[in-house]
């Protein structure tokens, strides 16, 4: 280790006072700051809501709408309603879990936040979702997604839709275009795929159709014509994919022809809107419905924050995630003033603003889950992917 | 309320004191460049969680069966290892550890993958659940106080210094009849139990895990603090742990824009450290280096 003992020759002692110096200066620097930026108002009146938001590592740039969306809704809020609110943003490092339990709990017992906003992967929420529960704090997620959420407890919320409500919707088009008999292809070594087939098993059978036979696949599979000679014995009206597979939805649907079949074909998520589909499946994969889990619209509240938007970030379109923190913060802040101050109170009320709330990102009305339902349908037709009913 | 955030912090501090030392009985006393180490907590943490849901065992024979067989592990790796040396060595437990990590990530009919486990319960020893954080500090503090002490007395015995040996001149070890793959592997498994055991304790105290948490992100903080310490000194790796745990929480006062805050926190962060190892090159504690 002689080589390092002669670098170390290279670092006098100025050099060292020099850079010590500087460092310092920057810790003062920067308390110093924080200190005398303390907020004015009294403490009482200010809303605080703590946001999780990924401010470094992998997925600052894919989670950027988070920090941007609460940045502009509190703007909103405190010209809309004159109070003050405080964000206290943190920085959960990229979906770290452990970094957002140590957050929370500075959450909880050093800031004492009304609410708070995320966290943004599934494994932050919940992660984060006891430290809620316990404390009584209402937490809305603008972007996890995992159906395990829906029973993450009582105090935890989202404005993004859960795999399983996509699952609901499409099992209820397909039951609402007059099918009864419906057939199940899973794709098993997917757990959301399972999940998926478990709430378009249960919603269909609960709004009185039958499933008449369930096969399974792995994402393996290329051949699947055993499979769907067995589903045509059984004569189904649809056939419901639980598939990620685009190629192999694509498949299914040149195969499903082959054997001359006519069934309605019902794809609970997005992964399908891929141009390969429409090369491989041509005019067998025609009047496949899928489920879009955002919400492209053209409202004015829409055009209005995508304006503010880029006035603010320059950036012409709306990242993801930034109309559901956005809706995410005005629930919180609405339900923390229509309450009584009491955190159980934060919560009931939260479910009625989310009522009369017309949300940035579509319809946030919170069933008893805290879940959301806004599912968009698609279509394929003439081998465009079009929105369903238009 | 502060006690709350505290207390938090300091069961932290406690679970990677453990993780702390046990690496710098491979890396410092004995000289074996593991970056794998993060594995070992990974596989501690699901073992025990994967047994305490699916089983009904009690806590402490899950406790101590995480630990042995992650220490199983700590083995198999050396045995793999045996004819790689320094940076080979790194090389190789680096890759021990992403073989773990994509293990976690996608035998997801066992681990859930990427989705993790939420609903750990939290430990129960003689029918006494540890509910509250400030129960769960003294479990946890009791754990690290043992780990500690046994590290403690090995490495004072004559075997500790054996251990030492090795580092400085393995060669020499063999000519003196020493069965020097023994010790290694030894020491590894032992380094690996303790590994396994934080593990344990870390994923029933946050009550959820997922393959996030022992990313090449955490071996990295975990040999910060192993380096930052000084190699071959336990006293140095638990202020270090403390100072670098704690660092970035003070900065969480500064108040900084969202929009810098993230780069911020962490130039400040490295630069405290920077400063740390100019002004001590081996560690607060150090006294050895790996040549």
């Amino acid at each position: 280790m002689g080589r390092r003992k002669k670098k170390q020759n290279f670092i006098t002692k100025t050099t060292k006072i020099i850079i010590g110096v500087i460092i310092a200066i920057i810790i003062i620097g920067g308390i110093w700051y924080g200190v005398s930026r303390k907020p004015t108002p009294k403490e009482e009146e200010m809303i605080k809501i703590g946001v999780l938001a990924d401010l470094s590592g992998d997925y600052v740039s894919l989670l950027r709408g988070v920090p941007r969306g609460v940045e502009l809704a509190k703007e909103d809020l405190e010209k809309e309603t004159g109070r003050k609110i405080q964000l206290i943003i943190e920085d959960q490092k990229s979906c770290d879990s452990k970094e957002t339990v140590t957050i929370m709990n500075k959450f909880v017992s050093i800031d004492k936040v009304d609410a708070v906003i995320g966290g943004t992967c599934s494994n932050t929420t919940l992660a984060a979702a006891p430290i809620a529960n316990q404390n009584k704090i209402i937490m809305i997620s603008p972007a996890s997604s995992a159906p395990t959420i829906s029973q993450a407890g009582e105090y935890v919320f989202r404005t993004y839709i859960s795999d399983l409500l996509r699952a609901k919707e499409a099992a209820k088009i397909a039951y609402e275009l007059g099918k009864r008999r419906m057939a199940i292809f899973t794709d098993v070594s997917n757990d959301a795929m399972i999940e998926l087939a478990k709430g378009g098993r249960e919603k269909f059978t609960e709004l009185g159709g039958v499933i008449v036979v369930e096969e399974e696949i792995t994402k393996e599979s290329k051949d699947f014509r055993t499979q769907i000679a067995k589903i045509k014995n059984s004569s189904p009206d649809c056939l419901y994919l639980s598939i990620t597979g685009p190629n192999q939805i694509a498949l299914i649907a040149k195969q499903v022809k082959e054997l001359g079949m006519d069934v309605q074909l019902i794809v609970p998520h997005e992964t399908v809107e891929d141009p390969n589909v429409i090369q491989i499946a041509g005019k067998t994969i025609e009047g496949l419905i899928y489920v879009m889990p955002s919400n492209p619209n053209e409202t004015p509240n829409y055009q209005e924050l995508k304006r503010r938007y880029k006035e603010k970030y320059g950036e012409e379109e709306m990242p993801s995630y930034v109309t559901e923190s956005y809706d995410a913060v005005v629930l919180a802040v609405k339900a923390v003033l229509a309450s009584n101050g009491k955190r159980e109170d934060i919560k009931n009320k939260l479910f009625e603003v989310s009522k009369t709330y017309q949300g940035v990102s579509g319809n946030v009305v919170f069933d008893e889950n805290g879940d959301v339902t806004k599912p968009v349908m698609f279509k394929i037709e003439n081998s465009q992917f079009v929105p369903y009913g238009e | 309320m502060i006690e709350v955030y505290l207390i938090h912090l300091l069961i932290i501090i406690g679970i990677y004191i453990i993780l702390a030392t046990s690496l710098n009985l491979a890396l410092g006393y004995t000289g074996l460049l593991n970056l794998g180490h993060i594995a070992f907590f990974g596989i501690g943490a699901y073992v025990s969680t994967l047994l305490s849901i699916n089983t009904s065992l009690p806590f402490l024979l899950i406790f101590i069966m995480a630990g042995l067989f992650t220490s199983i592990f700590g083995y198999l790796l050396m045995v793999a290892t045996n004819k790689l040396k320094g940076d080979y060595l790194a090389l190789a437990t680096l890759g021990f550890n992403f073989v773990i990590y994509s293990l976690f990530l996608n035998w997801t009919s066992l681990t859930r993958g990427p989705l993790g486990i939420p609903d750990i319960p939290k430990p129960s020893i003689f029918g006494l659940i540890i509910q509250s954080n400030l129960s769960y500090l003294i479990f946890v503090a009791i754990v690290c106080c043992l780990s500690i002490g046994f590290l403690y007395f090995l490495l004072k015995s004559p075997y500790g210094i054996l251990l030492q040996a090795i580092r400085d001149n393995e060669l020499t070890c063999k000519v003196l009849g020493k069965n020097t793959f023994k010790m290694k592997w030894q020491a590894m498994a032992t380094s690996a139990f303790f590994a396994g055991i934080a593990g344990v304790l870390y994923a029933h105290y946050i009550t959820f895990i997922d393959p996030s948490s022992f990313s090449l992100y955490e071996i990295i903080l975990i040999l910060t603090i192993v380096l930052v310490g000084g190699l071959a000194t336990l006293k140095g790796s638990i202020l270090a742990t403390v100072i670098i745990l704690i660092i970035p929480e003070i900065l969480r006062f500064f108040a900084l824009p969202s929009s810098i805050l993230g780069p911020a926190h962490q130039i400040i962060y490295a630069l405290i450290l920077i400063l740390i190892l100019m002004y001590r090159p081996k560690g607060l504690f150090g006294k050895v280096d790996l040549g």
